[in-house]
């Protein structure tokens, strides 16, 4: 939620033209992920910009409220905020979804699945922003041709999983296990980085579906 | 979400309950700061999960560091009660080679 004073939407801006309330919403709009100390500098920006050759006697005040306690769930997504809890939502989410479905997993195929999830999601709250909180998360679960799919995305730096090397399993080492666990709890695992938005995609069918099983791309 | 590690038997071992539904990335700090100054307090452990629906490579990676910690000081951790996912877990990264894992806290004593 954001109060503002109409010094912001007053601005005028390179371009010569006044932001304007929907000028405003629009650039918010693209701005909405950011953790709000970010989004605070990112607004700060704008009153440089549109500052330049003009006086600064309008006034400017901005206060960004974020509410991170509610999660949305909508047809075939939840949206919430990467959060102490949310990881537990989201396997909920997730065990919901395949017990729900028809699609006849086990309950040790969906642990793994819960595994899979777990471990990619824990990644996204752990490394999307150097552990900031505040994150939002997008998952969605849908059933395509047999095979269960999921999706997470979420804005941060670049994490390509399959670019993490195999784990030490002597018990030497107390980390590391997190990719391979989800390697081995679902069939095939997609990322791509889209704009700052990493793009994960968990897929997994039933044993003797007779649908050959992929691996990373 | 709430987590705790209580003494539930004293004698040559010590055995410590964990007392959580889920050892994860959401808690575990919380978990190593309970146990940690309970493995002050023997040589010998067994830690019973039978609270323990759901843990994740981090509430692994704990068990690993407990793991280390005692053995650093020449004494012994079991585990013992581990749930069926817990289990699926510790088989599909071997970790079942690295621990030892009994069915009760009495069978774990017992060795």
């Amino acid at each position: 939620m954001l109060f503002y004073s109409d010094g912001v939407t007053d601005l005028k801006l390179s371009n010569g033209k006044r932001l304007g309330m929907n000028g405003f919403a629009d650039w918010v709009e693209s701005r909405a992920h950011l953790p709000l100390d970010e989004f605070l500098s990112e607004v700060e920006a704008l009153r440089m910009e549109g500052l330049t050759g003009l006086s600064a006697g309008d006034d400017f005040t901005c206060v960004a409220i974020r509410y991170r306690g509610a999660e949305i769930v909508k047809d075939g997504y939840l949206l919430l905020w990467a959060d102490s809890g949310s990881l537990r939502k989201v396997r909920n989410y997730v065990k919901s979804s395949a017990r729900e479905s028809s699609i006849g997993f086990t309950d040790p195929e969906i642990n793994e699945l819960l595994l899979a999830v777990q471990e990619a999601a824990s990644n996204a709250v752990r490394h999307a922003r150097a552990g900031q909180k505040g994150i939002p998360i997008k998952v969605s679960a849908e059933i395509k041709n047999g095979t269960f799919i999921f999706e997470l995305r979420y804005p941060g730096s670049p994490f390509d999983f399959s670019s993490v090397p195999e784990p030490v399993l002597d018990g030497t080492k107390e980390g590391g296990f997190g990719i391979s666990i989800i390697k081995k709890c679902v069939d095939d695992v997609a990322y791509v980085y889209q704009g700052d938005h990493n793009l994960v995609t968990l897929k997994k069918r039933p044993k003797g579906s007779g649908i050959e099983n992929g691996n990373i791309s | 979400m709430a987590i705790s590690v209580e003494i539930v038997h004293s004698g040559r071992a010590l055995v410590l309950k964990v007392q959580a539904d889920s050892l994860e990335t959401d808690n575990v700090a919380a978990f190593r700061a309970a146990i940690t100054p309970l493995l002050d307090k023997s040589a010998h452990f067994v830690i019973d999960l039978s609270d323990v629906e759901f843990m994740d490579s981090t509430g692994l990676g704990s068990m690993l560091s407990c793991l280390r910690i005692v053995k650093s000081k020449g004494g012994t951790l079991r585990l013992c009660s581990l749930t069926s996912e817990v289990k699926q877990l510790f088989e599909m990264v071997m970790m079942d080679r690295v621990f030892e894992i009994f069915d009760t806290p009495e069978e774990a004593l017992a060795k």
